[in-house]
């Protein structure tokens, strides 16, 4: 069957920050359905790699280039990365992934909370959709991030670090989630994780991370534990 | 003696006053809200006393050129000063959190003293000043005029439009400005209309109530709300309700007492504060 047309391209880029490269010479394309891992330790640009395809870095040189618009994208980021200070419910921070489709002053259309709904099934937290997202446990909040993703309707999904501070099951749970979402819905999903070992049970695609270089790691086939 | 349902009456002496004081409290919350939220709440103390230090300035200007105290021209020329020393503080300290490194804390501490000994030096030179000066630091909103009414409920009024109408857009950008950024195609801009919203608020309370009044109801009833709110919605809206609460209190003791208004107010919020979480800490105690 002929490859679908890469929604993200980088091609000899060179990324990171106007004074330091931090990832030299990257080549990587991203295609619906498919699921790629990108693994390295912490500090060694996974989460530049994903800053410059979300358009917060520009690339240093070489080409990046996108086929989806920048809010056709969910970005699942740490949930340790936001504020606690908020008193504020799951079902309100999955309510902002529709954001972008609506007018400063419109209310929250039917169809939007139908959607929100919809999504909040889909991880399976439908029942905790009124509990205080910062009271939730670190698996549940990755979850929460995930539908708030999937409510943007994105054709990628980039996730930085999601299985980070879950326990066994929340783990278990993503991973399954994340496959789905490739195989079954057709969007293409690029994570990240410190854990080899955990990225190598997810995805057959595994990029490696070190040393300013990102590689391919051959002859990984995903061997799903569930 | 006066009941606290007599300073309802429109007929009542300080009808006025206790209605700008209440539509203070009803917005300012809502400003403070957004502030603690963006974990910047030292603005709102340091930013009103840059407004205390612009009327001052502008008293100092009025003095120097000659003017006689007590004019129209003098008041509305503290509300040029109040409004500018605010916007052009908010923007410089805009700039260096961007540009500069160390803490932000320090700079918001260091702004907020250099403005309070500029305040007071502008007094020393402009003696005339004093009682003005003295008046604003109390929170003397008893003697709103009915011109500043309706300056104050024209600004407020459109503060208050503006953040309710683009909530979401205020709420996403403070909570997470990645996501603002790829939904929204920018969260700098949201950054800036929520930042000059605040400036009107603050600039335009503090001649009108004093600095300790406006910071008063921006900080202590979203700190109540805080511990009580289930939700970003309930966070809003029982901030308002409860300076409104606060404002209404304060203003029935200050009559009845015959105290100052301003600190009489936050005297308040702080034992609705201390009656919060002492609740909050029994009920934690029964449950366990």
């Amino acid at each position: 069957m002929a490859k679908l047309a890469p929604l993200v391209a980088l091609r000899g880029a060179n990324l990171g920050y106007e004074d330091a490269v931090v990832l030299q010479d990257v080549n990587l394309e991203l295609r619906p359905g498919e699921l790629i891992a990108i693994a390295g330790p912490n500090g060694s640009g996974k989460t530049t790699l994903f800053r410059t395809i979300l358009g917060f870095l520009p690339v240093l040189s070489g080409t990046l280039t996108r086929a989806c618009a920048l809010n056709e994208v969910g970005y699942v980021p740490q949930s340790a990365a936001l504020d606690s200070t908020f008193p504020i419910t799951a079902r309100e921070v999955v309510g902002m992934g529709g954001y972008g489709r609506l007018k400063p002053y419109q209310a929250f259309p039917i169809a939007e909370k139908e959607r929100l709904e919809n999504v909040l099934t889909q991880v399976g937290l439908s029942k905790l959709a009124g509990h205080l997202f910062f009271s939730m446990s670190g698996g549940q909040r990755q979850r929460i991030l995930i539908a708030r993703a999937l409510m943007v309707g994105p054709k990628i999904l980039i996730l930085d670090e999601p299985l980070a501070g879950c326990d066994p099951e929340s783990q278990k749970a993503i991973s399954e989630l994340l496959v789905n979402l490739s195989e079954r819905e057709g969007k293409a999903v690029f994570f990240s994780s410190h854990d080899l070992r955990m990225v190598r049970s997810v995805s057959k695609h595994v990029l490696r991370v070190d040393g300013g270089r990102v590689t391919w790691e051959e002859g990984v086939l995903a061997d799903h534990p569930w | 003696m006066v009941s606290f349902f007599d300073l309802f009456s429109p007929s009542f002496l300080l009808f006025p006053a206790l209605l700008g004081s209440a539509i203070l409290a009803f917005v300012c919350p809502l400003v403070g809200a957004h502030l603690m939220l963006r974990r910047r709440i030292f603005l709102g103390l340091t930013l009103p006393q840059i407004a205390a230090c612009g009327v001052a300035f502008t008293f100092w200007l009025h003095h120097a050129a000659g003017l006689s105290h007590g004019t129209g021209g003098e008041r509305l020329l503290a509300v040029a000063g109040s409004l500018v020393f605010t916007l052009v503080g908010m923007g410089l300290l805009a700039y260096l959190d961007r540009y500069a490194t160390g803490s932000p804390e320090g700079r918001l501490a260091a702004a907020y003293a250099l403005a309070s000994a500029l305040t007071l030096l502008f007094v020393v030179f402009n003696p005339a000043g004093e009682l003005e000066i003295l008046n604003l630091l109390k929170g003397e909103v008893i003697a709103l005029s009915k011109e500043e009414l309706k300056l104050l409920a024209v600004v407020y009024g459109a503060v208050y439009l503006g953040l309710v109408l683009f909530r979401r857009e205020f709420l996403l950008n403070s909570f997470d400005r990645d996501l603002s950024f790829l939904l929204t195609g920018g969260s700098a801009q949201w950054s800036f209309w929520l930042y000059v919203l605040c400036g009107f608020a603050i600039a335009i309370g503090v001649i009108m109530a004093g600095p300790l009044l406006v910071f008063g109801f921006m900080v202590l009833p979203p700190l109540v709300a805080r511990a009580l709110a289930h939700g970003m919605t309930a966070f809003f809206v029982f901030s308002s309700l409860l300076g409104l609460a606060m404002a209404l209190g304060g203003f029935y003791f200050s009559v009845r007492l015959d105290l100052p208004l301003g600190p009489t107010d936050v005297a308040l919020g702080c034992v609705l504060i201390f009656a919060t979480y002492v609740t909050q800490w029994f009920m934690r105690k029964i449950r366990a």
